[in-house]
């Protein structure tokens, strides 16, 4: 017996323990058990730390090269550096789901020490569920997709991973993607367990408020890092893609963005209740949706991987997740009555409710173009497919009309709102968004729909500024403090509505990074002799020959540029392919980017021939830094609007003192 | 004052039933108007994907429409010049095989695009028999993964 025997030891115990601990939590509540709810809890203590053991043995595994692990065999190598051995972990499917189950472990355990006193009635529901789902992983890791089955032999050195995975982006992109899929599990569990306990009142949607935050921003790194990787790796010159890997990581998101906002409906007025159990059970079901759906083979990726067994499983795991969960929803529909009801058509709730009924949208539409290869062959009998201009045609107007909601939302009050007021703040927008929209064209955004969308978000841009100047002003007001001083207060005073706002101001820097990106890129190919020149957009590229480049593990093929733009040399360049021992014949672009707030300009080796002639393509994509920018504000806004409330036992002072701040809207 | 209570407590109830009315309407405007955009694009923008054999199956009645044919690349036949920036293949499936002409930027066929490796192409199929294609894309291939399961007399391998 080896030392990572006992890591498949650790995953049947977890298992054991997962199931013991589930069950017992059941009976701790019905009949009102506490120590059983107590062991129930130990259990998921217990198994966050077999997991962990599991996990680090299987680090332990790459790191001290034991290729007698079929895993550790098929996805590393021994020259292979630190950080890849570590992304090797979640290089292929076994490991993929071991870190779910290891991150679901934790993230459990954590939800069960914070609530060890708060939402009692819920707790030993939540943990149940949890356990379930932690059992379906548990199932599959052992008796399916085990990451330590040996081989019956040791072997000296292993295969290593995919070329294509080897790279630093490895790191971030893929445990960020499946951490964000496995943390909707947490507000999904409490979700259900305020269906069982019949309270699916207010109390759910509070608890849950700052775990979905969490996952929202952890998906959200996820894609972030994915979109990052495809642009800096994959060498179309774009970020993303609409492959189905990529749109079914969309998915989730978007959902779990209408959640957010629907939420705070309830919140406020009491409404929209079942609407947000089936926003949560479909945004939960979108993430096992995506963790599985590529792996399973019934949807085809570029980026493919192996067929394996488990597809099966998944659909029936997914199968019982809706069947359960809206089952149980529709049983307990009569408690579920709105206290309120729409007041006016124009209001702050129902900007909301057009909100959500804008991301299901797009969501379903992402939905059924992923899907449309299989609906149309089981339908017509035709494999149907659709690339990503079907997608930017049905998803672009609808997430304009967002961004312009994005804009008007503030403006308008709760219940219904007074005309006179909303126009004497709707008209600043409209000047300011005329004013883009009329100076645009002699900037050089001459299309028709690059300047609509360009104006929608000059619209949501002055939203937010005059947002937070109403808000900076009412405070200065109230208190006499400087900008600075009156800024930070108010922001700290109402974390969630201004930190909100900062996301949104992070979706439209990455808007204008889109937009401009998307409809101003410019692309030449060219094939060079050395010495020969290129030029495009203002950019003069000449090329000086080939050079190979020797690392441990692979070797280089250097395109040598030196680039000039106008006149002035701005640098070299160096785009290149790197080819791999084992991979000898799949060789690996190495991009050559050069960022700007401006522009990138984005350079490709496409072939070459001996040292002196190179095939290369050349990208000028404008603003797409504004899209990293725009991601990052997204999250810093994120950090602020879940910032904890720190100052929870001062509350009572300042309760005066909010209460004006809150009502100025 | 009771009555006068449930006389004013009436017209709003009322009055939130107008709402939820209009906005239901709202609503549905909204599902009409993505139907529509689905219904456009579909059309515009859809390709039929098939493999091989099923394109050869169809004939004539494939030509000029577009394609995505899923095959693999025949081994030794990628001619490629790069000083001319020309592309041609033949994509095999069993006893069909098809000849390819990239018309598509150089930089934008995958990396791990060779010999034997499974490929959809993206064009039309000419009615001389040649197949133009203007977007390629290349399954990844497990291949260590296909080698060890083999070497160890089971398993489908890798894709
Ligand atoms: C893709 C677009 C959008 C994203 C990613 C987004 C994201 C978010 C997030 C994460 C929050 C913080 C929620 C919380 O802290 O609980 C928030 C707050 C908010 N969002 Fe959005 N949002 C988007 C579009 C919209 C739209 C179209 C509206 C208009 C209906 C809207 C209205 C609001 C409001 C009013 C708040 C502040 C909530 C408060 O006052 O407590 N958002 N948004």
């Amino acid at each position: 017996m080896s030392i990572t025997d006992v890591g498949y030891v650790a995953v049947l115990l977890s298992l054991v323990v997962a199931f013991y601990s589930g069950v017992a939590a059941i009976v701790s509540a019905r009949r009102g058990l506490e120590e059983l709810e107590a062991s129930a809890r130990n259990g998921v203590f217990a198994i966050a730390g077999l997991l962990s053991v599991a996990g680090f043995l299987l680090f332990y595994a790459f790191f001290s090269h034991d290729f007698g692990v079929r895993y550790v065999y098929v996805n590393a190598t021994r020259d292979m550096p630190w950080y890849l051995k570590l992304s090797a972990f979640w290089g292929g499917q076994e490991g993929s789901l071991l870190f779910w189950a290891w991150g679901l472990s934790i993230f459990t355990a954590v939800v069960i020490w914070q609530n060890l006193r708060r939402n009692r009635e819920f707790m030993p529901y939540v943990i149940a569920v949890l356990m379930a789902i932690q059992s379906f992983f548990l199932v599959v890791l052992g008796f399916v997709s085990n990451p330590f089955e040996r081989l019956p032999f040791s072997p000296l050195d292993g295969q290593g991973l995919n070329p294509l995975l080897r790279d630093a982006g490895m790191l971030g992109h893929p445990p960020f993607l499946l951490a964000g899929y496995m943390s909707w599990s947490i507000p999904f569990a409490f979700a259900i367990a305020a269906l069982l306990t019949g309270k699916p009142g207010a109390e759910w949607i509070r608890a849950v408020r700052h775990y979905t935050l969490v996952a929202w921003a952890v998906l959200w790194i996820g894609l972030l890092f994915g979109a990052w990787w495809a642009y800096h790796v994959l060498g179309w010159g774009g970020y993303w893609g609409w492959d189905p890997v990529e749109n079914v990581a969309l998915m989730p998101w978007l959902m779990g963005t209408a959640f957010l906002h629907s939420i705070i409906v309830q919140e406020r007025r009491g409404m929209l209740k079942v609407w947000n159990f089936v926003l949560i059970i479909l945004t939960f079901a979108l993430s096992i949706f995506g963790t599985f759906v590529v792996r399973s083979g019934v949807l085809s990726s570029v980026h493919a991987f192996a067929k394996s067994a488990i597809g099966p499983l998944f659909f029936l795991f997914l199968a019982v997740i809706l069947v359960f969960s809206l089952a149980l929803l529709f049983t307990r529909l009569s408690s579920l009555r709105s206290e309120q009801t729409f007041d006016a058509l124009v209001s702050r709730e129902s900007s909301f409710l057009l909100n959500n009924l804008l991301l299901v949208g797009i969501t379903f539409a992402v939905f059924w173009g992923s899907i449309l290869p299989l609906v149309s062959e089981a339908v017509r009998g035709v494999k149907l497919t659709v690339g990503p201009p079907f997608f930017i045609q049905v998803a672009g107007p609808l997430f304009l009309a967002l961004m312009l909601l994005l804009g008007i939302c503030p403006l308008l009050a709760w219940r219904a709102v007074t005309w006179a007021t909303l126009w004497r703040n709707f008209r600043w927008l409209l000047l300011g968004t005329l004013v883009v929209a009329g100076v645009l064209p002699f900037v050089g955004v001459r299309n028709p729909w690059a300047i609509v969308a360009y104006s929608a978000s000059a619209f949501a841009l002055a939203s937010i500024i005059l947002e937070y100047y109403r808000g900076v002003r009412a405070r200065r007001r109230f208190s006499g403090e400087g900008y600075p001083k009156a800024l930070s207060t108010l922001v700290s005073r109402n974390k969630r509505r201004y930190g909100g706002y900062i996301i949104h101001l992070g979706v439209v820097i990455m808007a204008v990074g889109i937009i401009g990106s998307l409809m101003f890129q410019k692309v030449r190919e060219a094939t060079l002799s050395a010495g020969e020149s290129m030029s495009i957009g203002g950019y003069t590229i000449t090329y000086n020959g080939n050079a190979e480049v020797f690392m441990p593990g692979h070797q280089m093929i250097q395109a040598k540029l030196d680039v000039l733009q106008g006149e002035k040399k701005v640098g070299e360049m160096g785009p290149g392919k790197s080819i791999y021992r084992n991979y000898e014949n799949q060789p690996v672009s190495r991009i050559a980017i050069r960022s700007g707030l401006g522009e990138d300009l984005y350079i490709v080796l496409a072939g070459y021939e001996g040292n002196s002639l190179a095939t290369l393509t050349v990208f000028v994509n404008p603003l797409v830094a504004w899209v990293w920018i725009g991601g990052v504000v997204l999250l810093l806004g994120t950090l602020v609007a879940g910032w904890p409330e720190l100052q929870a036992r001062a509350v009572p002072v300042r309760r005066p003192v909010r209460r004006v701040v809150a009502s100025e809207a | 004052m009771v009555e006068s209570e449930i006389a004013s407590v009436e017209p709003v109830a009322k009055q939130g039933r107008r709402t939820s009315r209009k906005l239901i309407v709202v609503g549905l405007l909204l599902v009409v108007a993505i139907g529509y955009l689905f219904a456009v694009s579909i059309p515009k923008f859809m390709s039929y994907y098939m493999t091989l054999d099923e394109l050869k199956a169809k004939g004539n009645a494939a030509y000029n429409e577009k394609l995505r044919v899923g095959a693999r690349v025949t081994i030794g036949s990628i001619e490629k010049d790069v000083k001319a920036g020309t592309l041609r293949f033949i994509i095999s499936q069993g006893e069909d095989s098809l000849p390819v002409v990239y018309t598509g930027r150089m930089g934008q066929v995958p990396d791990i695009f060779g010999d034997d490796i499974e490929v959809v192409v993206e064009g039309k199929y000419l009615p001389s028999g040649i197949f133009e294609a203007y977007k390629i894309e290349a399954k990844c291939p497990s291949k260590m993964t296909a080698k060890l399961e083999t070497a160890e007399g089971g398993g489908q391998g890798g894709k």
